[in-house]
């Protein structure tokens, strides 16, 4: 029997129940146990997720921060390593996560207007030191985990605000417009975490549009590549400053099915145009600009509906004296210079 | 045997992937792997008979879906994506996982042979 499975997004799996589990152990096959832990675990989770999401009213949650260390294991919230209100600990790490998580949720708070992750005080949660040498930093529906980086090539990704503010933001664009996780819509989930992210880091530095790099996870570099940065919101195609060019036009929009068709490589292109109009209206400004279209975005949505949103926003906020009369013309002219509006 | 292996995503965004043989690695690299193999076959066995009930004995197998393990997160953002293919028992076995659902000995597998 020969399977003639061509996986279109190749992460497409479903659970194993565990009576089949139990019956294939019976039968000698070597099934570790803490792969049907960790099912119930999601499984339980998912339940929760799905009951927070639901429409009924949520009890107004604290934002508390919870940072746990993984121990370099794969299991999450295994040792508490610090609480809200606590002091710090001898673990930069943990500190580092309490620390910047702390900066990211105040930023919404107080430059957007959004409590937490879900609006309603949800809390923030933190793993550090996720397995062992871990390249990467996500967000799994629920918390946030950070690997320690092999040091060779990558490091300090819990140190790096602007990646807690795009893992964060990614729980926030889960709470608004849910963007599906693959081709433009996907794209434009990692666009908004990118953004946030930026925008975090600008503002707690107290830096500008003109004063800003621009770049993204460049802590997180060790030197041993060409690039300076993991992505660049200004220079996304220059390889010079990043680790692997994207596109920074719809002309070379990436059209295969590797990273669910491009999440991480296409958000090279509304990046760009989010750096264009910043450059004329102010990053915070483009920021609240922003941040009010993903509100009204919906989760298929493409590039295109994010120039229709960002119009009729802008519209309103115009009117409102949020941002410049000429917001729709920095609008226009930097979705014709990637490319979005034609 | 051959396997390949391939990985992609997570917040870097980058896609590497390598071909290894099967002989070459540890015991217990094996052992997982084997494992693996084994539990998707048993899943592709299982769905092909569950096929069969619904069409009928005389209908031919449908092997058009992946041997589907274990469920991620569907929420989950920048997770590393883990696939692999490889042969057991002559059956053409294609396996994939993100960190939400990939046994942790398969993640640490993988970042021994993929290079970053």
């Amino acid at each position: 029997m020969k399977s003639t499975y061509q996986p279109k997004y190749p992460c497409r799996c479903c659970f194993i129940p565990e009576i089949v589990v139990n019956e294939l152990k019976k039968e000698g096959y070597d099934i570790e146990m803490p792969n049907v832990q960790m099912d119930k675990a999601i499984r339980m989770r998912r339940s929760s997720l799905m009951f927070m999401n639901s429409a009924l009213p949520r009890e107004l949650g604290t934002s508390s921060r919870q940072v746990f260390d993984s121990q370099n294991t794969g299991s999450t919230r295994l040792k508490a390593a610090r609480k809200e209100g606590s002091v710090a600990v001898t673990d930069a790490d943990a500190n580092a996560a309490y620390d910047n998580g702390g900066l990211v949720r105040d930023y919404f708070k107080t430059v957007l207007g959004w409590n937490s992750i879900d609006d309603n005080g949800l809390d923030l949660i933190f793993n550090v030191h996720y397995m062992v040498k871990y390249n990467n930093a996500f967000w799994d529906g629920e918390q946030m985990t950070f690997g320690d980086g092999d040091g060779v090539n990558f490091q300090n990704f819990v140190r790096a605000l602007d990646v807690t503010g795009h893992e964060l933001t990614h729980g926030v664009v889960q709470y608004t417009a849910n963007l599906e996780y693959k081709g433009q819509s996907g794209a434009l989930n990692e666009h908004f975490a990118d953004v946030f992210g930026s925008c975090v880091k600008q503002w707690v530095a107290k830096e500008t549009e003109k004063t800003a790099n621009w770049l993204m996870g460049e802590i997180c570099l060790t030197g041993r590549f060409k690039g300076k940065a993991i992505r660049s919101m200004k220079a996304p195609a220059d390889v010079a400053v990043v680790l692997a060019a994207q596109p920074d036009h719809m002309s070379k929009l990436f059209k295969g099915t590797a990273d669910n068709g491009g999440v991480h490589i296409n958000s090279g292109i509304p990046n760009r145009a989010f750096y264009l109009v910043s450059m004329d209206i102010g990053t915070q400004t483009a920021a609240k600009l922003w941040f009010e279209t993903l509100k009204t975005l919906k989760p298929t949505s493409k590039f295109s509906d994010l120039y229709k949103a960002l119009t009729k926003v802008a519209k309103k906020l115009i009117t409102a004296k949020t941002v410049p009369a000429t917001t729709q013309i920095s609008i226009d002219k930097a979705f014709k210079t990637v490319g979005i509006l034609k | 045997m051959k396997i390949n292996i391939k990985q992609e995503g997570g917040f870097i965004g980058m896609a590497s992937k390598a071909k290894l043989d099967f002989k070459n690695l540890t015991e217990d690299e094996q052992k997982t792997l084997t494992a693996i193999a084994e539990e998707a076959v048993a899943k592709m066995a299982e769905k092909s008979a569950e096929k069969t009930m619904e069409r009928g004995i005389d209908a031919p197998m449908d092997t058009a879906q992946p041997p589907l393990l274990r469920a991620p997160m569907p929420a989950a953002r920048d997770t590393f994506c883990y696939s692999l293919s490889m042969k057991k028992d002559g059956k053409k076995v294609d396996v994939a996982f993100d960190d939400t659902n990939a046994p942790p000995e398969l993640v640490a597998f993988f970042q021994k042979y993929i290079q970053m």
